[in-house]
């Protein structure tokens, strides 16, 4: 039997778990793909704080493209999760296929953890 | 035998963590100025913080969501911003009044500055935060805190007229001084209903792993506890009132507020009423820290949990790290901490339409918490309590500051 999914309340801003159901972050934005003649379909999640912004209105946006463009040769897209690899949708998360301890939406955690929480004894 | 346990240590949490520095102050200002007068606002604030709490954890325990992660879901992030940088800000602000509380209890015992206490305090804080679980936050200085009993015991020798406090229960238009009265009134609305009280509850629901077999044990801490908890702020009132008034003493200084007791209980009262102002604020410091490092966790699908070891939730770790020796800042830069706890409980009272509609809203979501949707009592009892204190608030404060 088919589910109906409704993208806005079942998946944004829903809690993202990685496949060892760590948090990943939060589905902050959807982007779908508007193909010619075929209906639209959902490509990925992102998940940053640039795709955060992006729904804050004009100011929010020029803040984002001005991030993303500050001192850079190429832009720094958001983390995106390829829809393709959601495996769950819970009442309270999204478990999508993706290894919490190597992602890029973890690069600040790991790097707090390494260089400043483990030097304070933590 | 362990849900009874769990009663009874969420209760003595309940009581012992109630009093802080700003509910011990904004009590002793209303008893010092009106008597038992103000009694109804105690009540009136009690009881709107038990059916918060009660809410929260009821919320925490069916949709198995803390109030910022469901208001986040259910709202999106352009809504959820608002009321989570609202409550970080006033939560700030009362964290740095506690502090302040905790430097003067220091003050009072060693002669030494409360500037130079700011600091160690908040490393004592941080430490016990970085090292502690969410248990020892919680329960440990709740326990220590049970000191605060001592209100209790000083209203009861202080024989006070008991007619006339629960006369004070009753909502009265204020004889002289309008504006100053109502400022007050707010401020201990402010004081009581504090967000950062019902955001950490819901957190700690989600910590301890609550489901629906916890509701009744939800309902007994959160509905009797805090009255209990309440009713020791309503003695404060009473000692204020039975002690300052006679000799015609306003509270402008916490000083004030540490000798109450030392005309019923001697040495005694004094030791244990700064032992209360130190105790209860220090708690007070700890919980907000963690409840602001919950709300931005929540509100961005960090790792959070006061369980785990710091690494394990950097980000969420670091947070409360910033926040709580940031909160230094005010009190060593200065800042009077009477001032800084009556100015952030009234910046409370006015602010509390934007954390708890969102919330009344998720209370009455079936998506959410399914059969155990509010009934109107609690609906309509928690949002006219929240409106009056922030029309009062808004209301009071030019006022306030135009009588000076």
């Amino acid at each position: 039997m088919s589910e109906r999914l409704h993208l806005i309340h079942d998946v944004l801003d829903k809690m993202v778990l990685g496949r060892d159901k760590h948090r990943l972050g939060r589905v902050d934005n959807l982007v779908l793909e508007i193909r010619p003649d075929e209906p639209p379909r959902v490509v990925y999640m992102e998940m940053s704080g640039a795709a955060l912004l992006n729904r804050l209105g004009r100011i929010g946006r020029a803040t984002a493209q001005w991030i993303a463009s500050r001192g850079r040769d190429t832009p720094r897209l958001p983390f995106r999760v390829a829809w393709d690899l959601v495996r769950e949708i819970e009442p309270a998360s999204v478990v999508v296929d993706v290894d919490s301890a190597s992602s890029r939406t973890m690069a600040w955690e790991r790097w707090l953890a390494t260089h400043v929480v483990s030097k304070l004894g933590g | 035998m362990k849900r009874i346990l769990e009663v009874a240590l969420g209760l003595v949490t309940s009581i012992g963590g109630f009093l802080e520095i700003g509910s011990i102050t904004t009590a002793a200002q209303g008893g010092a100025a009106f008597t038992f007068q103000l009694g109804w606002a105690v009540a009136l604030g009690t009881i709107c913080l038990a059916l918060l709490l009660e809410m929260s954890g009821r919320l925490a325990a069916i949709s198995k969501h803390t109030i910022v992660d469901a208001i986040r879901e259910r709202f999106g992030f352009p809504f959820s911003l608002f009321p989570s940088v609202i409550v970080l800000v006033v939560s700030f602000l009362v964290m740095a009044s506690e502090l302040g509380g905790v430097a003067l209890a220091l003050q009072f015992v060693t002669g030494i500055g409360i500037r130079w206490w700011a600091l160690p305090i908040a490393a004592v804080a941080w430490l016990l935060l970085w090292k502690g679980t969410f248990g020892m936050v919680e329960q440990g200085v709740s326990l220590l805190g049970l000191v605060t009993l001592v209100f209790l015991v000083g209203a009861i020798k202080l024989h006070p007229d008991w007619g006339a406090v629960a006369h004070g229960l009753v909502p009265t238009m204020p004889s002289h001084e309008p504006a100053h009265y109502w400022f007050i009134a707010v401020s201990i609305l402010g004081a009581s209903i504090t967000p950062y009280l019902f955001i950490f509850y819901s957190s700690g629901a989600i910590e301890d792993k609550w489901d629906s077999s916890y509701l009744p044990i939800n309902r007994i801490t959160a509905g009797v506890g805090t009255l209990f908890g309440g009713a020791l702020s309503l003695m404060v009132l009473v000692v204020a009132g039975s002690v300052l008034v006679p000799r015609g003493i306003q509270v402008d200084s916490v000083e004030q507020v540490a000798l109450l007791l030392t005309h019923v209980l001697g040495r005694w009262g004094f030791i244990l009423v700064v032992a209360s102002l130190a105790i209860g604020p220090f708690g007070a410091v700890a919980e907000i820290a963690l409840a602001s490092a919950y709300i931005a966790a929540e509100e961005l699908g960090w790792n959070w949990s006061e369980d785990v070891a710091p690494r394990d939730a950097a980000r969420f770790s670091m947070f409360y790290t910033v926040l709580v020796f940031l909160s230094v800042l005010p009190i060593a830069l200065g800042l009077d901490p009477l001032k800084l706890t009556m100015i952030s409980m009234v910046l409370t009272a006015a602010s509390l339409p934007v954390s708890v509609v969102p919330f009344l809203l998720l209370m009455n979501d079936e998506r959410y918490v399914k059969e155990h949707k509010n009934g109107w009592i609690g609906n309509t009892a928690v949002a006219l309590i929240v409106l009056m204190s922030c029309v009062l608030a808004v209301v009071s404060i030019p006022l306030q500051f135009m009588g000076g």
